[in-house]
């Protein structure tokens, strides 16, 4: 019995080496910024130098945020129907938006 | 009406009618590749809103269109996926299959037919999104059959070969890479799994529930879950 001790323990650390070597990974990964949406959303995307982060929404909503600070910069009303893609553009001077009101707005 | 605020003017530029689905704009922002109604793909010149046809129409519709980093393909899905040649729109799709058998199998004893499914195989699997890295180097394959578990296919676009095969439970098909190509992550029902390309291993698993996108220029990760936006960053 007393021999069997050890190799139970061996066995269980086998099995738990995964999701502990999970854990540690995912340990990693730290929430840097929680912002709270006007809606749920729909699609995203972030400008090319990283700052600032656009997100459409099911409304038709395109919210804009400053990633650094963590705050809203703009709500635009752009689609009727549900937003299917944002974009920066040209440097991050434009956004095109698509929704399913069959339109794109620049 | 024109909107300034911080410093931005968000006043409208134009709009383009008859624009079905989704798109995606060249990277020196002159082209927006999109469907129409009728599922055709067109390329529309931004700064003069006139069209020219990519794709002939009725080809399905399709959840991603997306320009190469050097922006000379189209890459799209049309539950195969295509590159299309943005000077010659020619389509170069991906050789998937190589040389599996169909999985259907006909049988006929006298006037009594006999079909068997079969085992269907990942490599017969339905591609629903295209997605290339930034360099264009890579290209993700977001794959699966509707109702079964999706899976992504990492190809060399360079090389034309698969590079890697990632599964997780409860994945989407909507990927991201990280900017340096290392990293690749994948939407899923309540997580978003991140890999490492190179190994082929898993690097974490983060919580939200579906739309997810990495920072072009930092190792950071934009995720929503339910209405919250969350920002994760990898502790250096």
């Amino acid at each position: 019995m007393k021999g069997t001790t050890p190799l139970i323990f061996l066995m269980l650390l086998l099995c738990l080496l995964p999701a502990i070597s999970q854990a540690a990974n995912d340990s990693d990964w730290k929430i840097q910024r929680q912002m709270k949406l006007p809606a749920k959303a729909s699609t995203l995307a972030y400008s090319s130098d990283g700052t600032r982060l656009a997100v459409g929404h099911p409304d038709g909503r395109v919210s804009i945020w400053e990633v650094a600070s963590g705050s809203s910069i703009h709500v635009l009303n752009a689609h009727t129907r549900k937003v299917n893609s944002v974009q920066f553009i040209l440097q991050d001077r434009r956004l095109l938006t698509i929704g399913d009101d069959n339109k794109a707005r620049l | 009406m024109t909107i300034i605020r911080r410093g931005y003017d968000w006043s409208e530029q134009g709009t383009i009618e008859e624009v079905a689905f989704s798109g995606g704009v060249s990277p020196d922002g002159r082209w927006l590749a999109a469907q129409d109604p009728k599922q055709a793909i067109w390329l529309w010149d931004l700064s003069t809103l006139k069209r020219e046809q990519l794709t002939e129409a009725g080809k399905g519709g399709t959840r991603n269109i997306t320009f190469t980093a050097d922006g000379r393909h189209v890459a799209t899905a049309y539950n195969t996926a295509l590159l299309i040649n943005v000077a010659t729109k020619q389509s170069i799709p991906f050789a998937m299959r190589e040389d599996k058998k169909t999985p259907l199998k006909i049988e006929q004893q006298g006037n009594q037919v006999a079909i068997s499914l079969g085992t269907l195989q990942d490599d017969d699997a339905l591609t629903h999104r295209v997605i290339p890295s930034r360099t264009g180097s890579l290209v993700a394959l977001g794959r699966g059959w509707y109702g079964r578990p999706a899976f992504v296919d990492v190809w060399d676009t360079g090389s034309m070969k698969r590079v890697g095969r990632f599964k997780a439970k409860d994945i989407g098909t909507l990927t991201s890479f990280s900017f340096d190509n290392s990293l690749l992550a994948a939407e899923g029902a309540e997580r978003v799994t991140i890999w490492r390309i190179a190994t082929g291993k898993q690097a974490a698993s983060v919580k939200g529930s579906g739309i997810m996108q990495f920072s072009p220029n930092a190792m950071e990760l934009a995720v929503t879950d339910e209405n919250d936006l969350i920002i994760y960053a990898l502790k250096q």
